[in-house]
């Protein structure tokens, strides 16, 4: 067959006809996955529910339908009795390193941490990522890892504490140690950690009413 | 005749390597290699797009006017990226999410616009898939081998298991300079191993 | 204020090529004279803002309401593709003195990844707006600082470029190896000014 020629028919009929096509395509993939796009975005609600309440509790429980409130969405969590376990409460906070870090926390009934987990983010590939396991880790091998970064930087190290489960926002001041907090910041991404912490304050807020940080000057008071 | 084929592999992972003899698609090589999972699934997912889009470009390629090539191309590059987020999204939503922007910026890689010009546009179907697998091999072993240094040095770990202690770690190779000088550097060793060649 | 914390994340703390590692092509490619880096950074501000614009504009007003948010990479990269080529028409009736200097990087501006990638970021909301609501202002003004941040970075770059082609250097490291190790000695750098804007911000009270 001959190549046909650059005519403005010819051009414009292609063209179209290529868009067109690929337009089809593309909305049939779209119809093929959707379905389970939604469902893989549902079971990651679902496990992160479980996982920020029950944690490694094996304990029957049913969840109340979500309920949505100035950007945040609440789960209640029940046992079987009917009495509150806690609350999965999403949260967003705008100023990630690049942009949203959405996270799930779960407190118990008197505002105490039971677990989290990080939904999205848009931080550094494996760096702020780290945020997944770091605020649930012993500070032991904390002080081994930020000596690493201390002897790179040539800045004296000091022990510190980053679990955060089984803090409650209402008594502790939950924000970096450089910003006057209680929490460690991850090594050399104080900026997720920022973000991250707000997240859980906010989180906290919208429970609660109120949160220990509200009293120190800097970076929760922006929200 | 198969030898050609072969010929046509070898030549995309070796001679014509995209990242390191022909410099193309820097901006995921920097950017998604942190670690070597990563480097290698980035290769997989560029080197689906370079394929499909090869063998549609040389299918179509009488059928496109000179006038219009450039944005028919790219129609065609664009819907293969939007269908391989749309899976990926669906089947490998952690990868999906750790490689985040760069999926839909394969579009505008350098290597598949220019695979597309410079090689489906004027080859038959056949060579054309070879053609892409062999560049999409290059590219995902430069990646991979990108990302295999900078985990090593920067966290300690091979393909995600520990193998130094945290305390030798560099952090610096995982953060953005570590990605230009590890490839600066790797690229010196496969010039000096050229020069002793030649 | 918030926007002056906008310009100065944007542009130091989180610069496109160096801690984004968008737009590296023409950042290794047009990087070897100043004059053409200028000339590029020129050319990547003024199509970036236009194409934040349009693109903005389609995804909220076309693509969401019609529920075709998957065609948002095909018709970004055509929108764009078109823009240049329509820019490129303009500037050449218009303003012949500028097309003199832009017109040679228009057609190279197409394959910038920066362009689509801030482009997909503006239109999907996933950018540091510092505590802003995230809409086409903010966009616009995210854009600009990104792009200033681009030229910066490209103009800083062909400088040491240009000393760099004086010396001499290992016959294995000639070309784009000490130029890749030299801009990530330049990242580094420009690691030095994370937590700027915190800093900022927290000295203005937000």
């Amino acid at each position: 067959m001959k190549k046909l020629k650059s005519n403005i028919v010819n051009m414009a009929v292609v063209l179209t006809l290529i868009a067109v096509a690929a337009a089809g395509l593309l909305a049939w993939v779209n119809n093929v996955t959707s379905g389970p796009i939604e469902e893989i975005n549902n079971l990651a609600i679902e496990n992160g529910i479980k996982s920020v309440i029950l944690g490694d509790r094996d304990i029957q429980f049913t969840v109340e339908q979500p309920v949505e409130r100035e950007g945040f969405v609440f789960h209640n969590v029940n046992d079987l009795k009917g009495n509150l376990l806690g609350t999965a409460v999403e949260s967003t906070d705008r100023n990630g390193f690049g942009g949203n870090l959405k996270v799930m926390v779960g407190f118990d009934p008197e505002g105490v941490i039971l677990g989290y987990t990080v939904l999205e983010h848009s931080e550094t590939p494996g760096l702020g990522a780290q945020a997944d396991d770091w605020f649930r880790q012993k500070s032991a091998d904390a002080a081994e890892q930020s000596a690493a970064i201390d002897v790179l930087l040539g800045a004296p190290g000091k022990p510190g504490n980053h679990n955060i489960i089984g803090m409650n926002p209402g008594d502790e001041i939950m924000m970096v140690s450089k910003d006057g907090g209680d929490v460690d910041a991850i090594t050399a991404s104080t900026i997720t950690s920022r973000a991250f912490l707000r997240a859980v304050n906010a989180a906290y807020k919208s429970v609660f009413g109120y949160t220990a940080a509200d009293g120190v000057s800097g970076a929760s008071s922006q929200n | 005749m198969i030898m050609n084929y072969f010929k046509t592999i070898i030549n995309g992972i070796v001679k014509e390597n995209p990242t390191f003899v022909l410099l193309l698609g820097m901006c995921p090589t920097l950017a998604t290699t942190t670690s070597a999972v990563n480097g290698l699934g980035m290769g997989v997912a560029t080197m689906f797009v370079l394929i499909c889009s090869n063998t549609f470009i040389s299918l179509l390629k009488n059928l496109i006017p000179d006038g219009v090539r450039i944005p028919c191309y790219i129609v065609v590059i664009a819907s293969f990226v939007t269908i391989l987020q749309m899976v990926m999204q669906a089947y490998v939503p952690d990868l999906y999410k750790t490689l985040g922007i760069f999926i839909p910026l394969i579009v505008v890689n350098c290597i598949i616009l220019g695979r597309a010009e410079a090689f489906a546009a004027k080859n038959n179907v056949l060579a054309s898939i070879c053609d892409g697998i062999g560049i999409g091999i290059g590219f995902t072993v430069a990646l991979t081998l990108l990302g295999f240094v900078r985990e090593l040095l920067g966290n300690g770990a091979v393909f995600g298991h520990q193998i130094l202690p945290s305390s030798m770690n560099m952090l610096v190779f995982v953060l953005a300079p570590g990605a230009f000088i590890t490839l600066g550097l790797l690229m010196a060793i496969v010039n000096s191993v050229k020069n002793r060649k030649a | 204020m918030e926007y002056f914390l906008i310009f100065i994340a944007a542009i130091f703390v989180n610069n496109i090529v160096l801690s984004q590692f968008l737009g590296i092509c023409p950042f290794l490619g047009v990087s070897k004279k100043i004059s053409t880096a200028v000339g590029m950074g020129l050319a990547v501000t003024f199509v970036l803002t236009v194409a934040v614009i349009v693109t903005y504009a389609l995804q909220n007003w076309v693509l969401n309401p019609l529920d075709l948010g998957y065609l948002q990479t095909i018709v970004f990269i055509l929108v764009i593709a078109g823009l240049v080529q329509m820019l490129e028409i303009i500037l050449k009736k218009v303003s012949p003195s500028l097309y003199q200097a832009l017109g040679i990087f228009l057609p190279l501006i197409t394959t910038n990844c920066c362009i689509l990638g801030v482009s997909i970021l503006v239109a999907n909301a996933t950018y540091n707006a510092q505590g802003l609501e995230p809409n086409l202002l903010t966009g616009v003004v995210y854009a600009i600082a990104t792009s200033i941040g681009f030229a910066l970075a490209l103009i800083i770059f062909a400088g040491i470029r240009e000393q760099l082609a004086k010396v001499r250097v290992p016959k294995s490291m000639e070309g784009m190896a000490i130029a890749l190790i030299t801009a990530g000695l330049l990242a580094l750098a420009f690691m030095g000014f994370s937590g700027v804007d915190h800093g900022i911000a927290v000295a203005a009270g937000l």
